[in-house]
């Protein structure tokens, strides 16, 4: 659980412009506005549902995703609020969602932890751990098939990292050499269970047994996690197989809204990531070589805060679904009637 | 009409989809075969350990017609992730009873994932194609018939043919169906042959099929118990018993309407079910005729199933297992004795 501390950044690494970084803090902020309104929103008994927040965890979706197109798909996990507002899915679409109204992102049939957008490429996200892995080996095969560079990239926790699954899918992935980023974030914890007690090794450490590129990075460090995720990406359009990317961060909320009593958390090592907060550490950066970067920051800010709230105003407006509709879209295809008992209608 | 086995007409079916559709894929364990060797790439490549996919590589390729690792989760999943991106996977599970080590893609993703969408994207395309059957002394992990599991997620489809033709129209449909669909193979049926259309038809998913019409009792069977209860069906006819004969094809969606309407003309149900009974599609389907069409009933609907066991080994034994066409005679002459004995 040793971090590197982040040196004060006084220059920005080579190859990263400023535009991008402006971006990534846009990204970022969305994310922790977004989590910190639905964390109080919770609290307060307005929202529904069984919540998974990322904040502090933000750097890891939005420096690995700016890499990707709208048509690049990524899987997720139950805590997949973060990657589906840096893959672009509507803010007040997902909120709508997790007021368990009609009109979001999942016509109320999914809920937080089910969020999906395929429009944007946020394919599919649920309460399996590891369940991702598998489906985003198809995503990356059809891309490759199809003869495109398009890549896909599979989100997953340390806990997951345990999971067969995702060992499987890793070796499908790279006998095939698949162009698929698995993204790892360890969050030290898969619910109260230490990855020091999971694991015996690194889980970015498997990556080499299976043949496959891997990189460790401070999850904490958007910069890093974005110079770490270009080069991985590269590698995938380049049709050079899949990568794994473990990113080291930690969950400001624990694991779930509403959890008991946190003993499990080390107060020191909470300190220490909070210390290195990834929106904090990226402003500083930014604040050293951009010299109205104050301004630009309070301008995000406001802008998303703006955007937040009209999300939430969204959220509270849209009509409940109509209860009818729990028995409709069980099955895709139109030809087909069944009742509520799942029995053919001639 | 031209004669073909079942595994032929199953072969032929994926071959003019994949012909018709570029979309088309096939992937599972050795369903190519040789893969591991390099440059092999013949026709008497394996095609799946009883042939159903031979030649197919030879054909489209080693791009579509794919061997998998033995890793069940993984190549499922990467089939229901290439659905989402419109490609139609035949993925083969190779025996029902290796469910266990996939069973989470089968029915949280496959089976879920377009409700829990929204249902607004194009479905999960993709067919699973399994073997199913006790008889060929495997012992208990490659033999059950445990569709019943399966059928119980909503979401899935689930179809098990009886016959060569309806193997081959049910393969092209399920292959074009939006949903995942579970395709069943009874391996005591591979080497069965019946006559098959030419060219490309298909056989509706969801609708059972009267295979005979018969006054006295309704018998439905499942896959290959409709051989079964031919037999059966053929020496009641010399007692002067006239059974209504339904092959149900569909596992789910359950066609009710036409076992409903079969049993409300003669008032008596037979099951016939290579499944183990409990919570299976024969009690299933007891269960809905009884509380559904209770006033039409003459006698007790019963079924005729293997005993509630994992499939034994001993020929003598596993020949005990399965219903046998003397267990639906007895079934019937029951039904019909209930009657004659108010």
């Amino acid at each position: 659980m040793n971090q590197t501390k982040v040196s004060e950044v006084s220059e920005l690494p080579a190859g990263v412009p400023e535009a991008t970084l402006v971006d990534l803090y846009r990204t970022m902020s969305l994310i922790r506005t977004f989590e910190e309104r639905v964390h109080e929103l919770f609290v307060e008994g307005e929202l529904p549902g069984f919540l998974h927040l990322c904040s502090g965890q933000e750097a890891t979706a939005a420096g690995v995703i700016a890499h990707l197109r709208t048509e690049d798909g990524i899987t997720s996990t139950h805590r997949n609020h973060g990657h589906a507002l840096a893959k672009g899915v509507s803010p007040a679409a997902m909120m709508i969602e997790l007021y368990g109204r009609a009109g979001g992102t999942n016509a109320g049939k999914g809920g937080s932890m089910h969020l999906a957008d395929q429009r944007v490429g946020h394919v599919a996200s649920g309460g399996i751990v590891g369940a991702g892995a598998p489906l985003a080996l198809g995503l990356a095969q059809a891309a490759k098939l199809a003869g495109t560079d398009g890549v896909a990239a599979v989100f997953f926790g340390d806990g997951a990292a345990q999971q067969g699954t995702v060992l499987e899918s890793m070796n499908l992935a790279a006998v095939w050499k698949l162009p698929i980023l698995f993204v790892c974030e360890n969050n030290l914890f898969g619910q109260a269970t230490t990855i020091g007690y999971s694991s015996a090794v690194a889980p970015a450490a498997r990556a080499e047994g299976f043949g496959m590129a891997s990189e460790e990075v401070d999850g904490q460090d958007v910069i890093a996690v974005y110079q770490a995720a270009g080069r991985a990406v590269e590698r995938a359009r380049a049709g050079e197989g899949p990568t794994y990317l473990e990113l080291t961060t930690y969950s400001y909320h624990g694991a779930w809204e509403g959890e008991p009593k946190r003993a499990y958390r080390l107060p020191e090592v909470e300190s220490d990531f909070r210390g290195r907060d990834p929106l904090r550490l990226l402003a500083a950066a930014l604040a050293a070589v951009k010299q109205d970067w104050i301004d630009v920051k309070d301008e995000i800010e406001e802008e998303i805060e703006e955007q937040v709230e009209s999300a939430i105003e969204a959220g509270r407006a849209a009509p409940y679904p109509d209860p009818a509709t729990v028995t409709e879209g069980v099955y895709a295809d139109p030809t087909v009637t069944i009742d509520r008992d799942g029995l053919t209608v001639h | 009409m031209r004669v073909l086995s079942f595994a032929d007409a199953i072969n032929e079916a994926i071959q003019l989809e994949m012909a018709r559709d570029p979309r088309v894929l096939v992937t599972g364990e050795d369903v190519a075969g040789g893969a591991t060797i390099p440059g092999f790439d013949r026709a008497d490549a394996w095609g799946g350990v009883f042939g159903v996919t031979r030649g197919l590589v030879t054909e489209f390729g080693r791009d579509r017609v794919i061997d998998t690792p033995i890793s069940e989760s993984a190549f499922i999943g990467a089939a229901i992730g290439a659905a989402t991106s419109g490609y139609r996977t035949v993925t083969e599970l190779q025996f029902l009873d290796f469910m266990g080590v996939c069973l989470d893609q089968i029915i949280n993703q496959a089976a879920k994932l377009h409700y829990a969408r929204g249902s607004d994207s194009a479905g999960i395309p993709i067919v699973i194609r399994s073997m199913i059957g006790a008889g060929s002394r495997a012992g208990s992990t490659q033999s059950q018939s445990h569709y019943s599991t399966v059928a119980h997620f909503p979401g899935l489809k689930v179809v098990a043919p009886a016959t060569p033709a309806d193997a081959k129209g049910l393969m092209i449909s399920a292959i074009r169906d939006q949903d995942p669909v579970f395709f069943l193979e009874n391996k005591a049926l591979y080497e069965t042959r019946g006559p098959v259309p030419e060219g490309d038809y298909t056989v509706p998913i969801g609708r059972a099929n009267v295979v005979r019409e018969g006054r006295d009792v309704t018998v439905v069977t499942i896959a290959r118990m409709l051989s079964v209860a031919e037999k059966a069906v053929a020496e009641l006819a010399g007692r002067g018993i006239e059974a209504e004969l339904i092959d149900l094809r569909t596992i789910a969606p359950l066609d009710l309407p036409t076992i409903l309407e079969s049993v409300g003309r003669t008032g008596r149900l037979v099951v016939v079910d290579e499944d183990t009974p409990r919570c299976s599609v024969a009690s299933d389907i007891v269960g809905l005729v009884s509380s559904r069409a209770f006033d039409k009933l003459k006698a007790a609907p019963r079924m005729v199933t293997s005993p509630h066991t994992p499939v034994p080994f001993a020929p003598v034994l596993e020949d005990a297992f399965i219903p046998a066409a003397n267990d639906v005679v007895q079934a019937v002459l029951a039904t019909v004795g209930q009657e004659v004995a108010v």
